[in-house]
């Protein structure tokens, strides 16, 4: 039978862990479950529900720090496929590696170098938070472009000094990562489905963040940064506009007809679509035809 | 071979526009675990200069940012200056090369920016890995 297991909650190691843990639980439940949408599985809540001969889908982060829970588990389960989320830096990579080994297939988000073509590890997108797919569709929207988070470092310090001219925008700055002010999901989605241009800066470790998906999710078109080239590497041919510098964002948002945006929305639209759909059926093939 | 012979290569690479070898030297310091080098202005300018290079202007900024935090020098500035001035904030980029505001500029700047790490997070960082 294939089971399924949400671990980066259940196990405590320390203060950090179970932050983050519980962070991706609450975050990322939704999209996991979404593109395990094809897959048929039972939920189960801890080790001791695993059988002989069972198949284990395990949702996991700060795995370098699970090494003897992973040991344990390579022992009762020989059929693991595990989702890795928020390994932003690829931490200890010489853990992460020898965890991985014990798994048949690995789903990680948060690409780099070692995984872009590789066999055993497939990346994938991080998707939105959940709670963004509430979404109310706007006919005609009334917000050419939308930001809302930190201004950590000179990029987006910098997308702000040059865009903010551009009106009706929203603006919604935060002091630090994750604080109180942040808008819950429910509100951005709100504000999402009423823009058209999303500018989507690169995260703090990574060019990866939520609001490239949720910004997709939302029927948004959203402008990344193209630093080394790394959407295109992850997406081949996808359809976001990719800037070097935020000053090249200004004559898109400014001048765009509303037929060039019209088009480029659906564009987008239909990628995203394509993506998940494609994503969802590899996972269920992967789990269903891989041979032991 | 030290990091300061590395440091040598990558300057000329760079000068001679090898991108792909001055990335691979930039590995060898990093595999050479000296923790140090994060604090070494001359890496740093370095590192902003391999960026630039590659139209990675934001991570060549916050570099010359962290890189102010050990250093005065006038290329700092200028370097700085003229980013700022190529990605379209003028003012800022004059502000940041006039000598009588750089200093400010650049405090005022680093405060907005609350990932760019002070010299402090830097010590700090190097003592948690020690």
């Amino acid at each position: 039978m294939l089971k399924f297991l949400w671990n980066s909650n259940n196990y405590n190691i320390g203060e950090k862990d179970q932050f983050w843990g519980n962070y991706h639980k609450i975050n990322s439940s939704t999209w996991i479950k979404n593109i395990l949408k094809e897959t048929e599985y039972k939920q189960i809540e801890n080790l001791d529900d695993i059988e002989l001969n069972d198949k284990l889908i395990i949702v996991d982060s700060y795995i370098h720090n699970k090494k003897n829970f992973y040991s344990k588990l390579s022992s009762v389960c020989e059929n693991i496929f595990l989702f890795h989320l928020g390994d932003e830096m690829f931490h200890v990579p010489n853990i992460t590696n020898e965890i991985y080994q014990n798994c048949k297939f690995i789903w990680r988000t948060f690409c780099n170098n070692l995984f872009f073509d590789n066999s055993k590890i497939k990346c994938i997108a991080v998707g939105y938070k959940s709670g963004i797919e509430n979404k109310k569709v706007y006919e005609n929207r009334k917000i050419k472009w939308s930001f809302t988070g930190t201004s950590h470092k000179s990029s987006r310090h910098d997308l702000l000094f040059n865009l903010k001219e551009i009106k009706p925008n929203f603006i919604h700055q935060t002091k630090k990562f994750g604080d109180n002010s942040s808008l819950d999901a429910e509100k951005l989605s709100e504000v999402f489905c009423n823009t058209n241009f999303i500018p989507c800066p690169n995260g703090f470790f990574h060019p990866e963040t939520y609001r490239l998906y949720e910004a997709l999710e939302c029927g948004c078109i959203p402008i990344v940064e193209d630093s080394y080239k790394y959407y295109d590497r992850l997406f081949p041919n996808n359809p976001f506009i990719k800037i070097k510098k935020w000053n090249d964002a200004k004559e898109v948002i400014l001048n765009w007809s509303e037929d060039k945006i019209n088009k480029k929305r659906d564009e987008c639209k239909n990628w995203w679509s394509d993506y998940q759909n494609k994503l969802q059926n590899d996972i269920k093939k992967k789990i269903e035809h891989e041979k032991f | 071979m030290k990091s300061f012979e590395i440091l040598a290569n990558i300057e000329n690479f760079i000068n001679n526009k090898e991108i792909n070898k001055a990335r691979e030297e930039f590995v060898k310091i990093e595999r050479s675990g000296d923790k140090n080098i994060i604090k070494d202005h001359n890496y740093l300018f370095l590192r902003a200069k391999l960026a630039y290079l590659e139209k990675l202007y934001y991570f060549a900024i916050d570099t010359l940012l962290i890189g102010l935090n050990f250093t005065k020098e006038k290329k700092f500035y200028d370097f700085l200056g003229d980013i700022y001035h190529e990605i379209g904030n003028v003012e800022l980029g004059k502000k940041i090369k006039d000598p009588s505001m750089q200093q400010d500029t650049v405090d005022k700047l680093k405060k907005i920016l609350s990932g760019i790490p002070d010299e402090k997070d830097v010590k700090k960082k190097l003592t948690k890995n020690v």
